[in-house]
């Protein structure tokens, strides 16, 4: 079709027609941005890993010492059969959107980053353990950043400032108050904000009700 | 109206979507100039070391990286003048690589800088962040092969975790031209097959 | 025409040129004048006219703005837009069924 001649249509049978219906849907689908999200996973994740940011400094404070990778080894793992539950759980209830699935994808995208840097990084000592907490605070940054723009809500956005900004100090913390500072990190831009999502998606909810 | 003209009228809404979606596809020219900055810095790393030439040093990056952005917010801001038309997908895409951009330039210059990651780590986590970044922009496009790049990205960045020497700077630079450059190409000569 | 009642299509976006309006701008999340005028191929009073009626019927939003000193009108859909739009693709799935 050339630039400006579309005011001239073709004519088609009736099973492309329902492919164009198809397309024209998904169109209608991606400008609507709706995401029905309940931020549970935003909950469940600060708490897992300040659970491990506190229980690793408690540890150490108390001179309690073993390879602090195992708490990570069992609750990295605890948190992605929740999140994957969480998701087919949310699919059933609602039908997919397009937002919805790019958040799923930022996401995954993000976690698997992470599990990576926190795995794998250290297996060969190319990542030094205290450098893990301020990486992941970067990729945060960078989640939180992306999906502000996918749901147009500036307030998630702007947390990825703080995130940055925590990553930054994060890098310079050698000791082993890095913990604490990402525990608390973790509670500031990752658990209240999952429980303001979590109580709007209540509200909408009872609403539709 | 009767259902000829209901058909033609769904042929004619696609039409209209598909062209307007074409005036604002993927240039590829992002990919292609990162791709190839990221690459003249990871070769002046890897010769100079292996040849001992005095290109093994970190103005080297902030030249190149300096010129990246400036390159960048330049066309941004040129942009701005052009006929106006933003779309979800593009906005989306521009978050993806500005936000992967402060990322990468956090790792690579304040982290680096506190000493608590060596060079040698640089490359495997720039992978694994591109990997964020490609497999977001595969959901964006809706495209397998994209999202393909991303797994290659973060199958190179856990491959790179273990060869700590040279050759990870060689193979970063491989992955640059693979991963990056050529994929920027196909956007490119894409979208102008599609502006045709 | 069977028995679809082709008046229940939506007046305001049954019009050549305001379907084409509409689709465009169903696909982009906001365009300025000029580029819905090459797009569609009409003239600049042409254009206000079928612009003015879906703006009327609150399916278009309108926004003036200042670019390197030029104004520029900037228009996007509105959410009843978008649902008068699904509804009218709806009525075309309608028809093509019957």
């Amino acid at each position: 079709m050339s630039e400006n001649n579309f005011l001239n249509g073709d004519s088609m049978n009736e099973k492309t027609a329902l492919e164009e219906l198809q397309f024209i849907r998904k169109i209608i689908e991606e400008t609507k941005k709706a995401v029905i999200y309940n931020g549970k996973d935003y909950i469940f994740w600060s708490i897992l890993v300040m659970v491990g940011m506190l229980s690793t400094y408690i540890f150490h404070m108390r001179g309690v010492h073993f390879n602090y990778f195992w708490i990570w080894a069992v609750l990295i793992p605890i948190g992605w059969i929740f999140s994957i539950y969480n998701r087919i759980k949310l699919k059933e209830k609602h039908p997919s959107t397009y937002s919805g699935k790019l958040i799923g994808a930022v996401w995954g995208a993000a976690g698997i980053a992470m599990t990576i840097v926190g795995f794998i990084g250290p297996v060969k000592g190319t990542i030094n353990y205290m450098a893990i907490s301020p990486i992941a605070c970067i990729i945060m940054g960078s989640a939180y950043f992306v999906s502000g723009k996918i749901v147009e809500v500036k307030w998630l956005g702007n947390l990825s400032f703080g995130w940055w900004i925590g990553g930054i100090i994060l890098f310079f913390v050698t000791s082993i108050h890095s913990f604490l500072i990402m525990a608390l990190l973790m509670f500031f831009f990752q658990t209240l904000p999952g429980i303001i999502i979590y109580k709007k998606y209540k509200q909408t909810m009872t609403a539709k009700a | 109206m009767d259902d000829r003209t209901a058909i033609d009228e769904l042929v004619f809404i696609r039409k209209v979507i598909e062209d307007s979606k074409r005036s604002v596809a993927e240039n590829g020219k992002g990919y292609i100039l990162w791709g190839i900055l990221v690459f003249l810095g990871l070769m002046s790393v890897y010769l100079g070391y292996v040849f001992k030439l005095p290109t093994n040093s970190p103005w080297v990056w902030v030249v190149l990286i300096g010129f990246g952005w400036i390159y960048t917010l330049a066309s941004v801001f040129s942009k701005k003048h052009e006929k106006h038309v933003r779309t979800f997908a593009a906005k989306i895409l521009n978050s993806v690589w500005l936000g992967t951009g402060v990322s990468m330039t956090i790792i690579g210059f304040i982290a680096t800088s506190s000493g608590m990651i060596n060079g040698l780590a640089l490359s495997p986590l720039m992978s694994t962040v591109l990997g964020v970044a490609y497999f977001i922009s595969g959901t964006v496009y809706d495209s397998k092969w994209v999202k393909l790049l991303a797994l290659g990205w973060w199958c190179g960045g856990i491959a790179m975790f273990f060869i700590a020497n040279i050759i990870q700077i060689l193979i970063m630079a491989l992955m640059m031209l693979g991963l990056q450059v050529i994929p920027g190409f196909i956007f490119y000569f894409s979208s102008k097959k599609e502006m045709k | 025409m069977n028995d679809f009642d082709y008046q229940q299509l939506d007046d305001v976006i049954h019009s050549r040129i305001r379907l084409a309006l509409m689709a465009l701008l169903i696909s982009v999340e906001e365009a300025e004048f000029n580029f819905l005028k090459e797009k569609v191929n009409a003239t600049d009073g042409n254009l206000s006219v079928h612009l003015k009626k879906l703006e009327e019927a609150n399916y278009i939003s309108v926004k003036k703005e200042f670019i390197d000193r030029k104004p520029k009108t900037v228009y996007s859909l509105t959410k009843t837009g978008i649902k008068a739009f699904e509804l009218y693709v709806a009525q075309l799935e309608k028809l093509i069924k019957k």
